[in-house]
């Protein structure tokens, strides 16, 4: 598939990503090409330090990239903006503020006024289901009500596309779940474009219009799959199982690929 | 009759009174060993006196400090030196936390002011506040303006400290997350920064407040004519040794008193803030 001649939402071409550590080039991310299109739900799919979470940075424009650039809507991304929201994996709340302050802050410091903050504010709680925790700092929240913070601060400032930094990753298995299904179905009402980093295949598969995988030292995309079950998918049908077979095959290849064994990756690459 | 359960305690004809009876209990329990200790060295100090174990003069039985407590406390001598002692005080505090807090929040925001301050912060921070004392007499002369001053070096010293670290240490998620919402530069300092260094500011003003009273007691004692300070080094030349007992001690009340204060004031603050002790 050649991403290039598609209408995009966000694009991105030969971004790639050069840290400098000890004096010694590190390269983080290589060239790669994406393209996500308007109102799409893309996982990006790959184990620890394949530069997946690098990638999402530079198109929240929070690090600038080595090489290549991002666009959104045609327009070349230099810097963080509201219309890209970021969900962090370590929630990123304020600590200082309430779940009610959190989430207005948005709205609040672009200077919409504090009557359409609050609006905002108290359709999102409603939303993600935080009622009676307004008040309420985030020390005192568990972590998967964090994590609806999270989302909710991000939403009130109505983004067109949403940038989520493995939201779930520090949650367990059950928060998990029920995150996941609250998302999706939240997000079926907007269908607002999502780029969603994971480093797990089911979450990928239970999400994810199109999976992109990476691969670790240095990252770059090996393969795009996209899943075409409908919605909400069961994780246990056949075609999910075959499909987490295939796609958990690709992340553990990487894995030993990048130990130095031969990669048999490519022929993935649609 | 349906169970009503609330505050976690029973409602059916529950043993109100043998709760609120062991509630007392528990509570005079825990003013008794609080109590233990200096209830204890008090009584043995007056009896080591009474057997004439050490000399009334070296060691003055808390018998005779508490007739020279209520000496000077009656002809308002005391009240004179408490309130010297509480302006000057309160001015070195208050002057010392305008210009810590700003200058601290300038060397940790900014790397070039940072470096530019590095090694004369290094040479001056360990100082101690006793040092200062020639040189404020020299340039204030002997009264409040020299007492003030050192307060206020006693305690600009942790403040400074504790605001550039906290200002520098700021985690960066913050600061991302802040910009990624829409936050312009400017705002990031007062809207994330300041917040997010408050606990460590507030750990410096309660240091600064504490170390404040060396410099308060050692101006006193060589740089003034009243004062706290005063009292205790009016009163050895005096040979009062219940009276510099008395003096001493009173530093400790003034000084429990304000670090509660301080404290209470930061709990209301930073009630948000997770890594606050609850007993301290």
């Amino acid at each position: 598939m050649t991403d290039r001649e598609q209408p995009a939402k966000i694009r991105a071409e030969g971004i790639a990503k050069t840290f400098a550590s000890d004096g010694r080039e590190v390269v983080a991310l290589q060239p790669v090409d994406l393209a996500v299109k308007d109102g799409e739900f893309v996982c990006i799919l790959g184990p620890s330090g394949c530069g997946k979470s690098t990638l999402l940075r530079i198109v929240a424009g929070l690090i600038a990239a080595s090489a290549g650039t991002v666009t959104m809507d045609g327009r070349t991304i230099t810097g963080p903006g509201p219309e890209r929201g970021l969900v962090f994996q370590e929630y990123a709340l304020f600590p200082w503020l309430t779940v009610m302050q959190n989430i207005m802050y948005g709205p609040t410091v672009r200077g919409l006024g504090r009557r359409e903050a609050e609006k905002r504010a108290r359709a999102q709680i409603a939303r993600v289901g935080l009622d009676g925790f307004e008040q309420h700092f985030p020390r005192q929240l568990s972590g998967g009500m964090k994590q609806r913070v999270g989302i909710a601060r991000v939403w009130a400032n109505q983004p067109d596309v949403m940038l989520m930094d493995e939201p779930f990753g520090a949650l367990d298995a059950i928060t998990r779940n029920i995150l996941q299904r609250d998302l999706l179905k939240l997000w079926l009402e907007e269908r607002h474009t999502v780029i969603f980093v994971t480093h797990s295949v089911d979450e990928a598969i239970f999400l994810a219009d199109r999976v992109v995988v990476m691969s670790a030292r240095p990252g770059r995309i090996t393969a795009i799959v996209p899943v075409e079950a409908p919605r909400p998918r069961d994780l246990l049908a056949p075609e999910a199982i075959a499909l987490k077979a295939e796609l958990t095959k690709l992340v553990e290849d990487q894995v030993m690929g990048a130990r130095g064994e031969p990669s048999r990756l490519r022929e993935y690459v649609s | 009759m349906t169970v009503a359960v609330q505050d976690g305690a029973p409602a059916r004809g529950a043993p109100v009174p043998a709760r609120k009876a062991g509630a007392v209990r528990r509570l005079l329990t825990t003013l008794l060993v609080y109590l233990v200790m200096p209830v204890g060295l008090l009584t043995a100090w007056q009896v080591a006196s009474e057997l004439g174990w050490v000399s009334a003069y070296l060691l003055p039985p808390p018998s005779r400090a508490a007739v020279g407590f209520w000496e000077i406390a009656t002809d308002g001598t005391l009240w004179t030196h408490v309130k010297a002692s509480l302006f000057r005080s309160i001015a070195g505090f208050l002057i010392a936390t305008s210009i810590a807090v700003p200058l601290g929040v300038v060397v940790g925001w900014s790397p070039l002011f940072r470096k530019l301050s590095h090694i004369t912060l290094l040479l001056l921070i360990p100082i101690p506040i006793t040092a200062w004392i020639s040189i404020a007499i020299v340039w204030f002369g002997i009264g409040d303006a020299s007492a003030v001053f050192l307060v206020a070096l006693g305690a600009a010293v942790p403040i400074l400290i504790n605001t550039v670290h906290g200002v520098e240490w700021v985690e960066p998620v913050y600061i991302e997350a802040a910009r990624m919402l829409g936050t312009g530069p400017r705002q990031i300092l007062w809207r994330i920064v300041l917040p997010a260094a408050l606990p460590n500011i507030f750990t410096g003003l309660r240091l600064g407040l504490r170390n404040s009273w060396a410099g308060l007691v050692v101006a006193e004692m060589i740089g003034a004519k009243s004062g706290v300070g005063y009292l205790i080094w009016d009163a050895r030349l005096m040979m009062r040794s219940d009276l510099v007992i008395v003096g001493m001690l009173m530093v400790g009340v003034l000084g429990l008193v304000s670090d509660q204060t301080m404290s209470r004031a930061g709990r209301r603050l930073l009630r948000w803030h997770e890594g606050l002790s609850r007993n301290d």
